[in-house]
């Protein structure tokens, strides 16, 4: 079997940790073409939007700083500056609807009918627990739903969580200390200018995710599966 | 005396009109004075190129005309005839009657008779029984059966009545032995024989009559090829799988040398037309626009004409008033290209517009109609300046306006999109090809050179496969292994006899499928209207 589907690397930046009340204050992409295991040239996708809670009410203070706090030290910014960047973003809804526009152009449509089938598979650093979280949560808002009433923007039927790939590959290995995308990023000798923007985060997390995948299909065309349950 | 536009093949038909740049040439062919000895249609019909001629434009009729190169109407009317499952399922000699027919009319194997009484009524169809008369004419010249017997034998093996079968066969071989031309033995050999290949056999004067309309619509795209295809296209929508035809009808356009072109906003066509020698699509035959769409877009350009409006003002005026699946689907299968924009940047911008509020709207209308050629980013920026608005309206403007200076991802026109956009609404990519994104200059032709050349060994060719069949062997070394016959595209056409016998199958079957960009490189086969393939391999992007 192959796989025609786009994979859409995404990360989204939040305003706090919790996937079920934060608000994507960045959403960043890029799409591996399957085929020739490469990123599409040109495929990024980079926007800044406005956290929900400052679009409703402008003047609202953060109680819980450490997200700011965190923002701050990557940007290399005060708490106060990244709060006044964050109210000039644009708004949650237009940032949605361009994300929506993007993942359109990376569906198959040699098939004709548009549908989440036809639609790119999501893939991530820890998308599973958190980033498709809030996808679902937003595709309900604003009502990108395929006909079982979930969310309609990626391909229903496969994810691709690399954190789960890097667990699979070094569970055993004591060298890693744990699986962020940090410390596989020191682990695998990547360079960390730059980290936690969604952008860089997203080109990082789709070069590993690829070289994953040459791996597999480099093991896979050498192992014989066929039959060998039995005997 | 009226004036004639004569063809090279020296077919003549009159000039309607005087205008000697643009002849008008008046089609309306007369079966009774039609020319039946026209070379250039039974070089069409030999070539195999019978896509869109009636009773052969399967398939199947393709490769068989292209096997046997009828020559005259007779011919014809057996190539119809061996179409059907009667011949092609009745075997003899491990071969099917569709194929000893075809080589013996091309002299590959001799004319013999099962008995020499059969040769007055088998000798127009080499020997080969194909048609139902001659059933008939057996039965009644060797058992003695008169017509309405002859004719009791047909309905009785046609409709596989036991019963009845039983009975006419005794009545056959009682009679053969009463004329006494063949003996007993004989007689249920050639009773058998007849009821193997009868069962679903066609008659002669069907078949002749299939052949003179088959031979009409032949002569048609012959002698008028661009007529010929814009008229099969507008009735694509009729098939089962109206894309398909589509797909089908291009490619064969295009291997033709006929221009086609994607839908064009200007041309206001509701189906395929032929204009400047050129083919194009209709506006509804881009999946996503329906009659209701068109008549609406129709009722909304009323007033104006169209090849003069802006941008904004088609954007305004049109696609902010149809369904966003159309106004997308149109933009997307580059009907508004004469703009000379990218189609990314286009569907880009009325993302952006299908935003805008009614309020919004009415100012986007007032601007354009003071400065129709503005572009929407001046239009979105005199919203915003001019315009009274809530809050938050104000600020979703000005990120409109943000996204139009920097937008969030690239706006220009990649080749696979382009390709599979097009695939996707009209049926097959025209601008350009999923090829275009990889270098194929290591090839040396292409699918429609492939079919012209007479390059025999070392042919490398480079497509994407379109399907895949896969078989077993039934002969050679190892029978039983599974190979398969590929059919491959590229922006010249398409190839469907792409042939990866067992041992590549098994090593090349990983890059085997449906989408798939290849390199294939391999010889001509015996029949020459194939490739088999040694390798195969993912071309360089």
């Amino acid at each position: 079997m192959a796989n025609l589907q786009k994979i859409c690397v995404f990360d989204l930046e939040t305003d706090g940790v919790n996937p079920d009340l934060c608000s994507p204050v960045q959403i960043a992409a890029v799409m591996v073409d399957p085929l020739k295991l490469e990123i599409v040239k040109d495929s990024e996708f980079n926007i800044t939007v406005k956290p929900l809670i400052l679009e409703e009410k402008p003047e609202y203070v953060y109680s819980d700083s450490d997200v700011l706090d965190f923002h701050a030290k990557v940007k290399g910014s005060t708490k106060d500056q990244i709060l006044e960047s964050w109210k000039a973003y644009q708004k949650q809804e237009h940032g949605w609807n361009m994300f929506i526009s993007y993942l359109e152009m990376y569906h198959i449509r040699s098939s004709g009918k548009k549908s989440c089938f036809t639609a790119p598979i999501a893939a991530g650093y820890n998308i599973n627990r958190f980033d498709l979280r809030i996808i679902e949560r937003l595709s309900q808002k604003y009502n990108n739903l395929n006909k079982e009433g979930r969310s309609s923007l990626f391909y229903p039927r496969d994810v691709i969580d690399i954190m789960n790939l890097v667990f699979y590959w070094f569970e055993g290995n004591s060298e890693l200390k744990n699986y962020t995308l940090d410390n596989l990023r020191d682990y695998l000798g990547i360079d960390k200018e730059g980290a936690h923007d969604a952008l860089k985060d997203v080109q990082d997390t789709a070069n590993i995710l690829i070289r994953f995948l040459k791996l597999h299909r480099s093991l896979s065309n050498k192992i014989k599966f066929k039959s060998s349950f039995i005997g | 005396m009226g004036k004639f536009f004569t063809f090279d093949c020296g077919c003549k038909f009159p000039v309607i009109g005087d205008n000697e740049n643009f002849p008008r040439i008046d089609f309306s062919p007369k079966l009774s004075n039609i020319n039946l000895n026209c070379e250039k249609t039974w070089d069409l019909i030999s070539l195999g190129n019978t896509k869109g001629c009636f009773q052969l434009e399967s398939r199947l009729g393709q490769t068989m005309a292209r096997k046997l190169k009828p020559h005259n109407i007779e011919q014809l009317s057996g190539l119809i005839s061996i179409l059907r499952p009667g011949c092609l399922e009745a075997m003899r000699d491990g071969k099917s009657v569709s194929n000893h027919y075809i080589d013996k009319k091309n002299g590959l194997a001799s004319i013999d008779y099962f008995h020499t009484a059969l040769e007055p009524i088998l000798k127009d169809t080499y020997s080969e029984m194909i048609y139902q008369e001659q059933a008939m004419s057996i039965a009644k010249e060797l058992a003695g059966f008169n017509l309405k017997e002859a004719d009791d034998l047909r309905k009785a093996i046609g409709k596989k009545q036991a019963d009845k079968m039983a009975k006419v066969k005794e009545q056959f071989i009682i009679g053969s032995k009463n004329k006494g031309l063949i003996n007993e033995q004989e007689a249920e050999q050639i009773f058998e024989w007849i009821e193997k290949s009868q069962r679903y056999l066609f008659n002669a004067s069907h078949s002749i009559s299939y052949a003179m309309n088959a031979y009409l619509s032949a002569y048609a795209k012959a002698h008028f090829p661009r007529v010929f295809f814009a008229s099969y296209l507008r009735f694509a929508k009729d098939k089962i799988d109206p894309q398909q035809e589509i797909k089908e009808l291009v490619r064969n356009a295009i291997e033709m040398d006929i221009e086609i072109r994607i839908p064009d906003f200007r041309n206001l066509n509701e189906l395929f037309i032929l204009k400047d020698k050129k083919i194009y699509f209709g506006l509804t035959d881009i999946k996503g626009v329906g009659n209701s769409v068109y008549k609406k877009i129709i009722d909304l350009v009323k007033d104006c004409d169209v090849n003069e409006l802006s941008w904004s003002q088609t954007m305004s005026i049109v696609l902010l008033n149809i369904n966003s699946i159309a106004a997308k689907a149109m933009i997307s299968c580059g009907a508004f290209d004469y703009f000379k924009k990218n189609r990314s940047e286009l569907l880009f911008e009325y993302e952006i517009c299908s935003g805008l509020t009614k309020k919004e709207l009415g100012s986007f209308n007032d601007y354009i109609s003071v400065k129709p050629e503005s572009g929407i980013l001046d239009i979105l920026r005199h919203i915003y300046d001019n315009t009274k608005l809530i809050k938050g309206r104000k600020e979703a403007i000005n990120n409109y306006i943000q996204s139009m200076i920097r937008p969030p991802y690239s706006l220009v026109d990649k080749i696979e999109w382009l390709s599979d956009s097009e695939n996707g609404l009209l049926g097959v990519g025209i601008t350009c090809s999923k090829l275009d994104a990889y270098d194929v200059s290591s090839a040396n032709c292409n699918c429609k050179t492939f079919k012209t050349s007479l390059i025999k060994d070392n042919i490398i060719l480079v497509g994407e496969i379109s399907n895949i069949n896969i078989t077993k062997t039934k002969n050679g070394k190892n029978p039983g292994l599974e190979m398969a016959f590929v059919t491959i595209e590229d922006q010249f056409g398409t190839l469907d006899t792409v042939v990866f016998f067992p041992e590549p199958f098994s090593q090349y079957r990983s890059y085997l499928f449906i989408g798939s960009i290849l390199v294939f490189s391999g010889n001509r086969s015996k029949s020459k209207d194939g490739l088999i393939v040694e390798k195969c391999f993912n071309p360089v992007s």
